[in-house]
């Protein structure tokens, strides 16, 4: 009886392993791992050309001072918690230089946007929802959003909440 | 060493009571054990991660996991036991600062009413004392949690201000204001532990209406981690010591009825060890805290306190019924804009409806539940996203929705208990029997004051058909999670129907405590954080000798 106790015990304590291992944000970075890489300059760029498209394919408009740093500061914190991403960034923007000279610049950006379900394991996939997708998100939150008529969203940093002060979200009750 | 206080669990409960014990006495050793680890708090690049996707919130690992499926079978945690679906999975937190890392900071009082359930309705217990004993620890817990909240609000009597405005109604919420004044149903501002800017000197930043509450990158969302770091980096008590990954086993109780020391497992050192202290406060929520007194038992067979049998039993939560409405377009393109509810309704959380079940309505963040960021990401152009905004993901509109709490009575059949498997903290797994026979009339009772809202908002069936109130039920759904647990260890003036007194102190002990959800007789139609956080504060009060007396 206790030998199968024991079984129990262990097979429960590996299933519950198993599923806490998927449960948990593992990180990929250790002590042993190397400095962080950066994003080369090219990469930057390349990648910077793809936010600004971001804000033509949807007519976002609005102000873009100080993206280029907020971009910036997003890739270095994605390559810090997970350094795949520098290899990401740099599949991307080779991928996309060379869709500019197969399409033309619109065009490439149009296919990788508008292209609701790419094949999967394709490099198209892997561009879009790894680094595309996320800098729509990422561009949403800084200010994009406000082409859709809200006053904040989520991920933006609206303000805080203070006497006399106008109130950082649209209200119930119309503005001065 | 014998520490002058031992407290078990690290969420609100110990942090409030921590702060007011080192208030009255700052040479006080305060010796805090928590099974959990630590998760960062305010770190940008993890907030970048839940930007991106809330499935990232780094704090998902340190819940529970979800019961075996199917059961009887390996894998999972805990056991299910009773009728109704009440789940742990998400419903707290084994983690430093407890369940507060992830709760949305609702802070609502109670109403005297709901300090008379038995009195007023037969069913479940009464309080051993009243609304105005708790008002000015009401007061001073809204405090400590930050809250904004309007105080001219006039649905329970108060003697202070909030320490912050209110967040006024969001855009999304007029529709719902104007249905509700047409109806004669009252509203008012949810009061949210969301710190504002005031003349009180504070390392905590504001609310900066980021929208990403479930993981603030400016810690403005109460985390009672923040506030014991605060404590241990900035002040002088030397005396406060925290240990995290210790998982207490049992509380040594000697014969004359003292607790003397609690047995610890230091999960990093696999060690297990003793210590001692002049009084124990168990403050590990409604459920470990109950679990704790019941496998302490080397004198008592059924665990500390529980000579009458109520430890473990009485246990409620509120069941979150998410109610439904028909696809209504959306002409005024309302979205979401904030990451908590901004409007509430307490019409139906009164004495009339007591004996029924109060319950509480909340006009939820996402209420017309526009997600840009799918749309963008699933390819649509720009026209397509504009009619979306106007039309809903199909063209016939948006389903709107409400939250809506409804008051559980305790049952001494609904319990929890521990199950003798250890989770992967070293803690044993839980026993969940819970049975609710009677909510789906409940809701479907509801669901008629649900159909007249939506009827004047404008919700129609059809070219020209009423909502009704069967088709609101048939789109609902009941959440029993186990967020707002409590009742387990239940306060009572008679030790005959209860574990705990009205100082908290476990009846027949000496110098042993509870201090959580654990101690409610009754829970109303509200969140009972701020009301377990007055008492954290009286208790702190009561343990130093100086509480405010007003319990007449």
């Amino acid at each position: 009886v206790k030998a199968a106790e024991d079984t129990e015990s262990a097979l429960r304590l590996f299933f519950v392993l198993v599923q806490e291992r998927g449960m948990y944000q593992r990180r990929s970075r250790n002590v042993l791992s190397s400095p962080t890489p950066v994003v080369s300059a090219e990469t930057e760029a390349a990648m910077w050309d793809l936010f600004v498209a971001i804000g033509e394919v949807w007519q976002l408009k609005e102000n873009t001072a100080g993206y280029p740093l907020r971009l910036r500061a997003f890739m270095v914190n994605r390559v810090s918690l997970h350094p795949e991403y520098s290899g990401y960034y740099q599949v991307a923007a080779r991928f996309i230089a060379g869709l500019i000279a197969q399409l033309g610049r619109d065009e490439a950006y149009k296919k990788i946007f508008m292209t609701e379900h790419p094949p999967g394991g394709s490099e198209l996939e892997a561009v879009k929802k790894q680094v595309s997708d996320e800098f729509v998100d990422l561009r949403l939150a800084l200010g994009g959003f406000l082409a859709f008529g809200a006053l904040n969203y989520r991920g933006y940093f609206g303000g805080a909440n203070l006497p006399d002060e106008p109130v950082p979200y649209r209200t119930s009750e119309p503005g001065p | 060493m014998s520490f002058d206080f031992l407290i078990i669990g690290s969420g609100v409960a110990a942090t409030a009571l921590t702060e007011r014990l080192l208030k009255n006495d700052p040479s006080a050793s305060i010796l805090i054990l928590e099974a959990g680890d630590r998760v960062p708090t305010r770190d940008f690049a993890l907030w970048q991660e839940v930007l991106l996707d809330k499935k990232n919130l780094p704090y998902v690992r340190c819940r529970d996991l979800p019961y075996p499926n199917p059961p009887n079978t390996l894998g999972g945690e805990n056991l299910n036991v009773g009728s109704a679906p009440v789940t742990l999975v998400g419903s707290r937190l084994f983690v430093y600062g407890g369940s507060t890392m992830e709760w949305g900071g609702w802070s609502l009082r109670l109403k005297p009413e709901d300090f008379m359930l038995r009195s007023e309705t037969g069913r479940g217990a009464d309080w051993p004392f009243g609304y105005d004993a708790l008002e000015t620890y009401y007061c001073q817990a809204e405090s400590h949690l930050a809250v904004s909240g309007n105080s001219s609000d006039a649905t329970v009597a108060r003697s202070a201000d909030y320490p912050f405005r209110h967040f006024p109604f969001t855009f999304q919420d007029k529709p719902v204001i104007d249905a509700m004044e047409a109806l004669g149903i009252s509203f008012g501002n949810m009061p949210i532990a969301r710190r504002g800017i005031s003349d009180v000197r504070s390392r905590h930043a504001p609310c900066q209406t980021t929208g990403t509450c479930d993981y603030c990158p400016f810690g403005a969302r109460y985390v009672a981690s923040n506030y014991l770091d605060d404590m241990r980096t900035w002040t002088d008590c030397a005396g406060l010591e925290v240990r995290l990954n210790s998982v207490v086993e049992t509380i040594d109780v000697d014969p004359s009825n003292k607790a003397r020391a609690v047995r610890v497992t230091y999960r990093t050192s696999d060690q297990l060890k003793t210590e001692e202290a002049e009084r124990i406060i168990v403050a590990g929520g409604a459920i470990e805290s109950a679990k704790l007194l019941q496998r302490s038992n080397q004198h008592c067979p059924s665990g500390i306190g529980n000579d009458s049998g109520h430890v473990g039993a009485n246990f409620v939560t509120h069941p979150m019924v998410i109610f439904n409405s028909p696809p209504m377009p959306n002409p005024l393109r309302l979205q979401p804009e904030l990451d908590f509810p901004t409007l509430i309704s307490r019409h139906f959380d009164t004495k009339a409806q007591q004996a029924a079940g109060k319950f509480m309505i909340v006009n939820p963040k996402d209420h017309v539940p526009v997600d840009l960021a799918v749309r963008l990401k699933g390819g649509k152009a720009r026209p397509d996203v504009d009619a979306y905004l106007t039309n809903g993901p199909d063209g016939h509109g948006f389903m709107r929705r409400f939250l809506v709490y409804v008051e559980v009575f305790g049952e001494k059949t609904n319990t929890i208990s521990n199950y003798p498997h250890p989770n992967r903290l070293g803690l044993l797994e839980t026993v969940v029997n819970f049975s609710n026979n009677t909510m789906q009339n409940r809701v479907a009772e509801i669901a008629k004051e649900i159909a007249k809202i939506y009827t004047q908002i404008g919700a129609q069936l059809g070219l020209a058909t009423q909502v009704t109130a069967e088709y609101v039920t048939r789109h609902t759904h009941i959440d029993w999670g186990a967020h707002h647990a409590a009742s387990t260890c239940r306060m009572s003036v008679d030790p005959r129907d209860g574990v705990v007194d009205a100082d908290l102190k476990i009846h027949g002990m000496e110098n042993l405590y509870v201090c959580s959800n654990a101690v409610f007789p009754s829970i109303g139609a509200v969140n009972p954080t701020l009301t377990l956080t007055a008492l954290a504060l009286r208790l702190g009060d009561h343990l130093n000798g100086n509480r405010v007396r007003n319990d007449a």
